[in-house]
């Protein structure tokens, strides 16, 4: 398991150079620059000569990827970056005397506890409804959690985010209408400091509307892969050996009806983790989310690429432990 | 094994926060450390006791966004500047209901000329205006002190410092093209090597006295001269700390507050200066910004007493309009900004005045913003809106809404080539906004419009902005050009010199329209350098008729308008030239803690 688990993570140095490769240059090759424009309006061509040589636009593209990603010593070229490699992600173009460091510092263990606590939410009732859905499959339980379910789905957090704020916060008064309860700095880099009524005050909302949609989904697919389980011949030969029915259950159908789940869990997680757009906006959460799609508006190069490659690494971490979860569901499943 | 490291990772979280949440009140703060022989800025959790006494006069507002910067020579956008005018003083500054340049830093202003011919301004400074910090651990405000120990005040070398600063090319300001005025400054920002930043027409006579020479005589330089890229700034402060010199903590400011805290894209908070010239008249002690993007939100936190002023979203004018206590809150202020239609002035068949007539003629633009913009915005017939200097007052030049006479203009294009619509409309002529929902649904209305008074079909297109920028470079083939598109353009200093010289002259500007030079630019050009100011106003509005009645080579819209409300207890200015000008703002802070 060990030397599996070593290839992999060694696998996913070519897959990360390859993501960080491909969204420099697909970036820049989208027309207009950071410095062509100044919010409303566009600059002059001396200008923007100014600032692209003081954020070395003008070095060909290939040396921008390298200083972005090695460094400018290693490169041997005047210039302040160090690199990827040793954690400097460049500075922010559109967040002027920002790095892209500080900004991943302060928005992404925001991001990090909302989308944490949604996917808690959503595994909490999304597996429990799935499976309380599929033992009682085509009965008036099975019905009302698949029409919950579908529901939910089906709800864009865009709208469900404002009738969340409309009903409870202002009409009902129960919790704040927007902002985070945790503030930098955060315990570890990234818990909030105090686990108080401000935090959950604060988080219910949002983690509602961003957990339910998951929660939906998750029961859906529970239900399907346990029913498909149920039908398996093990399960009848436990049932034949004379097995308690929640023994069979839980024992041998849960535990092998979870691979589909797990596995839609690794990318959930790392979607939910590096920030959603569209909650943080709406609940105005200084979250990472608006990075990934403000950045790509601003031509702000190195936010983009970070933010991208960070969701990269989330990512293949996830699936990583994705697999080795599978081995311990199912005793089919070996790496050695 | 696998399970008890699980149980243990588990443990140590839930320990950690148990742990950190009896830790009792705790303030989060930045400070500066020395750590591995390098002096590093960090934000640390304090122990702070909760100060008893009074809750001081606090405003909410929401910014919108995060600034993007609180450098003076950086900022380019309204949100950065409007947090910079109450963090820094200005060489002048524009009284909030006149719109006139007053006194501020400079007392007084004298314009000359050279022995060389060249126009000179010279500034003389108040030496009273105190350098300052806040320390966010004591909650002080201090004066800086010099390495000999003396108080710094805000003097002449400040004022040209930071307008170096602003030109020099290291820097890298977006907004240095303003100061191209000055002396040497385009080349020099240019990087022109026969030039140092000492050739650059800024010269500190003595603390008090700040001398100006001018590449040319410009009458609107006191206009300039309001502006944050020519502030004083603390040379000392941005040596020491580089780019995060802004940071709380760090920033040393002149103005009539100071800043206290800034979570970056969360919170930013203000405090009352006490060592302020004028700290007597600052009724507001402190100003806690949020920055939620969402208009909506915004409003919620509004209408939960959480915000004291925000604006309106569109969807909820009527609503607002109708209901008894929001409509009395509401207030509808000009802002000095227009929304204009571009035509590329040498593309068939908008290189036809009678074409392009019949287009800017065919827009009700009144019934625009009675049924689509919905908040006040005055219909424009010229360009520069009204409390710009030389602005002739909208409908007074140019051309309004007028159906018969579109008709017959496009008419007598189409009997003079033999054309019928058909054929007209067989050109494909093409319609281009940024993409935007507000832009989508105004060029909607205005398609609607040309199709019924005019029956051209006109199809609309639109790109994501920074793709649009590039698209309407006069570098654009012709061919790649639409034939018609959308900008605005909002005032910098309030002169038509910003306005119909700086966006429209085909040698100065951009020349987006792919006009040839002639009268008009001929005219703003002599108008900018024009000494009297009667004579400079008369330019101006004969330049606004050239451009809008005779060549039509534009079609203006609208002036915006700001859309807010405000509680009761909140008095505020709206400026003329924008911005938020707290220290002459006051709150009602019984009131306001009565209704929370």
């Amino acid at each position: 398991m060990a030397r599996y688990i070593f290839r992999r993570i060694l696998q996913f140095i070519p897959v990360l150079i390859a993501i960080s490769l491909f969204t420099f240059v697909l970036m820049q090759a989208i027309p207009g620059g950071p410095f062509d424009f100044a919010g409303d309006r566009s600059l002059p061509p001396t200008i923007v000569a100014n600032l692209e040589a003081k954020y070395h636009l003008d070095w060909p593209m290939w040396k921008q990827y390298l200083s972005y990603m090695i460094g400018d010593d290693i490169l041997g070229e005047e210039g302040g970056s160090r690199g990827v490699i040793r954690g400097d992600f460049g500075p922010s173009y559109h967040f002027r005397g920002q790095t892209v460091a500080d900004i991943i510092k302060i928005t992404l263990p925001v991001s990090a506890q909302l989308g944490f606590m949604s996917l808690l939410l959503a595994i909490i009732i999304g597996i429990p409804a799935g499976i309380i859905a599929a033992l009682n499959q085509n009965s008036w339980i099975d019905y009302t959690t698949t029409f919950g379910a579908v529901m939910f789905v089906s709800i864009p957090n865009m709208v469900l985010a404002p009738i969340l704020i409309w009903i409870f916060a202002l009409i009902l008064g129960w919790f704040p209408v927007a902002g985070w309860g945790a503030k930098p700095p955060y315990l570890l880099g990234f818990l909030p400091t105090a686990l108080n009524k401000e935090f959950f005050s604060h988080a219910i909302m949002p983690v509602f509307a961003l957990g339910t949609g998951s929660a939906a989904g998750i029961a859906r697919l529970t239900r399907a892969s346990l029913l498909q389980v149920i039908g398996e011949d093990y399960i009848r030969t436990a049932r034949a050996k004379g097995l308690r029915e929640r023994a069979v259950i839980v024992i041998h159908a849960l535990k092998n009806s979870l691979i589909p789940v797990v596995t839609i869990l690794g990318p959930a997680f790392a979607a939910l983790l590096t920030g959603t757009f569209i909650v943080e906006q709406i609940f105005g959460i200084n979250g990472m989310g608006k990075h990934f799609v403000t950045s790509v508006g601003n031509r702000d190069y190195q936010v983009i690429t970070s933010v991208t490659l960070l969701y990269a690494v989330v990512l293949v971490i996830a699936n990583l432990v994705v697999d080795i979860t599978y081995a311990w569901l199912d005793p089919r499943i070996r790496y050695d | 094994m696998r399970k008890r490291l699980l149980a243990l990772f588990s443990v140590l979280i839930v320990g950690a926060l148990v742990l950190s949440a009896c830790g009792g009140e705790t303030v989060v703060e930045t400070v500066i450390v020395e750590k591995e022989g390098e002096t590093i800025i960090e934000t640390v959790v304090v122990e702070k006791e909760a100060e008893a006494g009074e809750i001081p006069v606090t405003l909410n507002l929401n910014l919108g966004t995060e600034p993007p910067t609180l450098d003076p020579s950086l900022a380019t956008d309204t949100t950065s500047v409007d947090i910079q005018e109450n963090l820094f003083i200005g060489l002048t500054n524009f009284n909030p209901v006149t719109n006139e340049v007053e006194p501020y830093l400079a007392t007084s202003w004298d314009i000359a000329e050279n022995a060389d011919g060249e126009q000179t301004w010279t500034f003389h400074l108040r030496d009273d205006v105190p350098w300052v910090k806040y320390d966010p651990i004591s909650g002080e405000t201090t004066q800086e002190v010099d390495a000999d120990g003396n108080p710094r005040f805000v003097n002449a070398y400040d004022v040209e410092y930071g307008v170096k600063r602003t030109v020099d090319p290291a820097t890298g300001s977006d907004y240095a093209y303003v100061t191209y005025v000055i002396k040497n400054a385009a080349a020099i920002n240019g990087g022109d090597e026969e030039l140092t930043i000492d050739d650059l027409g800024v010269k500190a006579l003595d603390e008090t006295t700040v001398e100006f020479t001018l590449e040319y005589p410009a009458g609107y330089f006191d206009g300039i001269s309001t502006m944050w890229i020519v502030k004083p700034m603390p040379a000392w402060a941005i040596d020491e700390w580089g780019d995060k010199w802004t940071e709380a903590g760090l920033i040393v400011t002149s103005g009539p507050y100071v800043l206290e805290s800034w979570i970056h894209g969360g919170e930013l908070s203000l405090v009352k200066n006490p060592l302020w010239i004028a700290a007597d008249s600052v009724q507001i002690e402190r100003v806690d910004f949020v920055m939620i993007t969402e208009a909506s939100t915004s409003f919620a936190l509004y209408e939960n007493n959480e915000l004291d002023s925000t604006g309106v979203p569109l969807p909820e004018m009527d609503r607002v309009k109708a209901d008894p206590v929001l409509s009395e809150e509401l207030r509808i202020a000009p802002v000095p900004c227009t929304y204009y239609y571009g035509f590329t002035n040498s593309k068939p068949p908008l290189d036809d005045v009678r074409v392009r007539r019949a287009f800017s003629q065919a827009i009700d633009r009144q019934s625009l913003a009675d049924n689509v913009l919905k908040g006040g915005q005055i219909p424009a017939t010229s360009f520069a809106p009204p409390g710009i200097f030389g602005a002739p007052e909208p409908g007074t030049v140019g051309l309004g809404y007028d159906a018969a006479a579109a008709k017959a203009s496009l008419q007598e294009y189409l009997d003079e080539k033999g054309m019928t619509i058909d054929e007209f409309n067989a050109l494909d002529v093409v319609m281009m906004h940024n993409t935007s929902e507000g832009h989508a649904r105004i060029a909607a209305a205005i398609q609607q419009m040309w199709a019924d008074v005019l029956g051209v079909t006109v199809r609309v297109e639109n790109q994501e902005w920074a793709v649009y920028l590039d698209t309407l470079k006069n570098t654009t083939p012709l061919e790649d050009m639409p034939h018609i598109w959308r900008l605005g353009w909002c005032a910098d200093y309030p002169d038509e010199n910003n306005w119909v010289h700086e966006v429209f002259n085909a040698d100065a500007g951009a020349n987006r329209l792919r006009r040839e030079a002639g009268e008009f630019d001929a005219l703003t050009a002599a108008a900018g350098i024009e000494p009297d100011p009667a004579k400079r106003a008369e330019m101006y509005a004969e330049a606004e008729r050239l451009l809008t009645e005779v060549e039509t080579a534009y079609a203006p819209i609208y002036h915006y308008t700001s859309v807010n409300v405000s509680k009761p207890w909140l008095t505020r200015n709206f400026p003329a030239i924008g911005g938020i000008d707290i220290y002459n703002w006051t709150v009602d802070m019984d009131a306001k803690l009565a209704a929370q």
